[in-house]
């Protein structure tokens, strides 16, 4: 089993919803590890999700792409071999990449080692930390099914975001990626990212009010 | 990636200390009869691979899980790192304990002193991997990473054995041509190293990175996107154009430029010394450019990448 996360660009709105309901969810309850010293002076300060907007070519010619980005719980995460004490480890049950934060050295070893930068250092607590996929939700059993899923999954308000095992072909995420194209980031760095991403459709055309009126003219002659 | 000093003071003074055992263990196999000499490089190399590995303290944030930090050998050439680092010491202090303790005849000294040297190398080596290894770090992803810390460790332990001899009084066959090599070699290395950096930093770049091929290409800034990174040690802000230029060029004033015109020139202890000082000073500056220069393939998302002109258009 590999759960993952797919996120269709398409869908996207760069609301960063996602970003800020993960932020909420993993500073509080009993779990909590993500810092928050000063939420209102700190706004580099750390965030397991990010939600990047991206522009790209030049006006007029130019587009807007929100890209989320946490740990891409990759099938050969390169941060898990580095690791001297075994504090980073990748589940074999359900594929999900972890830290033990009792055995991290904060080294930070493993954020060289990952290619994407979703993981922070926690100067605090002296440990290295990142998205857990809310495994502490996912496996809560207590919590209503629909439930069990990752807070930016949950509060995604355009469902640009689905979670699933993508070792199962018959999963929507699955198929999603097949029937779609999915695709994975620096793909040429070999750790085999479980997130996948659902590719932008082409920009419609660009018509200028000129040819519009061309052809309505040429339409009424 | 951000250079820190327990990383510079780990990585030099191993090397340094390496470097030390190395050319004592040589000029001891070689029969020069140059015992206090060989035993004054013995002492440095112990104090300085003990400050080093002190500093290595320093570098980790959380002493209480440093119980686990052999638990990987498998896998981790950081636990393998610890590992090698600390069975060297011992034995240069096995080394050193020998010459004090142990008559001289009995060639105990001798079998310890070779046995130091190629645990030293090895330590070298595991060090070396831990950076050649990381796929992510573009610049370091290269067997000339291992090459180039090999070569670093040679020159520095050559250049303070140097002083040392002129402290001594002593000039041992070979040392002052060993050095003129290891300059040699080592421009050569740095050269081609600093050539895969640039390299590195060119082929690191959005279409791979986002899906986006069309250029210009900006990260707006939405207040947790943009430099100094605090949370991520992987990335800081690119050197600029100046910055490279004052780096490289201090380093090449250090370790080639000031110790081959003294070479050349001066003679006696002050022109020793100050080959040396300038040597180490320049190879401290190379490997704090070897940290700060080097590029991480998450630079994608924290940079904005300009429009390029076709490299091979004529
Ligand atoms: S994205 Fe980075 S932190 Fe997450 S599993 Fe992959 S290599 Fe590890
Ligand atoms: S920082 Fe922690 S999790 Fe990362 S490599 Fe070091 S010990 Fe492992
Ligand atoms: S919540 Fe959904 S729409 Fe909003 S930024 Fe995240 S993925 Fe995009």
């Amino acid at each position: 089993m590999q759960l993952t996360i797919i996120t269709d660009l398409n869908k996207c709105v760069g609301c960063k919803s996602c970003q800020v309901s993960c932020k909420e969810h993993n500073t509080s309850g009993e779990f909590g590890p993500v810092p928050d010293h000063e939420p209102y002076r700190e706004v580099d300060g750390m965030w397991w999700n990010r939600v990047l907007s991206v522009e790209a070519g030049e006006y007029p010619e130019a587009s807007v792409m929100y890209l989320p980005k946490a740990c891409m719980h990759c099938y050969d995460a390169p941060c898990v071999p580095v690791c001297p004490t075994g504090a980073s480890y990748k589940r074999a049950d359900n594929g999900v990449v972890l830290i033990d934060y009792d055995a991290c050295i904060g080294c930070q070893l493993c954020m060289w080692a990952c290619p994407y930068g979703v993981r922070e250092f926690d100067e605090h607590e002296g440990v290295v930390k990142k998205c857990t996929l809310c495994i502490d939700r996912i496996e809560d059993e207590t919590l209503p099914e629909h439930e069990r899923q990752p807070a930016c999954v949950q509060s995604c308000p355009t469902h640009a975001r689905t979670f699933g095992d993508l070792d199962d072909p018959a999963s929507e995420v699955s198929k999603l990626v097949a029937q779609r194209q999915g695709f994975t980031l620096l793909p040429e760095l070999g750790a085999r990212p479980s997130v996948h991403y659902l590719p932008k459709r082409p920009m419609p055309h660009s018509i200028s009010n000129n040819e519009i009126e061309r052809v309505l003219e040429a339409s009424e002659s | 990636m951000k250079p820190t000093w327990p990383l510079l003071a780990l990585t030099l003074l191993q090397g340094l200390s390496v470097g030390l055992a190395g050319i004592a263990a040589v000029l001891l196999v070689m029969g020069h009869q140059q015992g206090p000499m060989v035993f004054a490089d013995q002492s440095v190399a112990l104090v300085t691979g003990g400050i080093g590995g002190l500093s290595s303290i320093f570098h980790m944030h959380r002493l209480a899980g440093a119980k686990y930090v052999l638990r990987q050998l498998k896998t981790s050439w950081l636990s393998r790192e610890a590992l090698s680092t600390g069975v060297y010491m011992l034995m240069v202090a096995l080394t050193v304990l020998a010459h004090l303790l142990a008559p001289p005849a009995t060639g105990l000294w001798q079998v310890l002193s070779v046995l130091a040297a190629i645990l030293g190398i090895a330590a070298v080596y595991i060090t070396s991997m831990l950076y050649a290894t990381i796929r992510a770090m573009r610049s370091w992803h290269s067997p000339l990473t291992v090459l180039v810390f090999f070569g670093a460790s040679a020159l520095s332990g050559e250049l303070w054995a140097w002083a040392i001899a002129g402290i001594m009084h002593r000039s041992p066959r070979g040392l002052e041509g060993a050095l003129w090599v290891l300059l040699t070699i080592m421009a050569v290395l740095k050269a081609l190293q600093v050539r895969n950096f640039r390299e590195a930093e060119h082929t690191v770049m959005s279409s791979t990175g986002t899906g986006l091929a069309q250029k210009p290409y900006r990260v707006m800034d939405t207040g947790t996107t943009k430099p100094p990174y605090r949370h991520q040690t992987q990335i800081w802000p690119m050197l600029t154009s100046t910055q490279k230029f004052g780096g490289y060029g201090a380093m090449a004033a250090g370790i080639w430029i000031i110790p081959v015109i003294t070479l050349l020139t001066g003679s006696g202890l002050m022109a020793d010394l100050f080959t040396a000082v300038a040597g180490s000073l320049g190879l401290i500056v190379e490997r704090w450019m070897f940290f700060g220069d080097a590029t991480h393939s998450s630079r994608v998302w924290f940079a904005d990448e300009p429009k390029r002109s076709s490299q091979v258009v004529r």
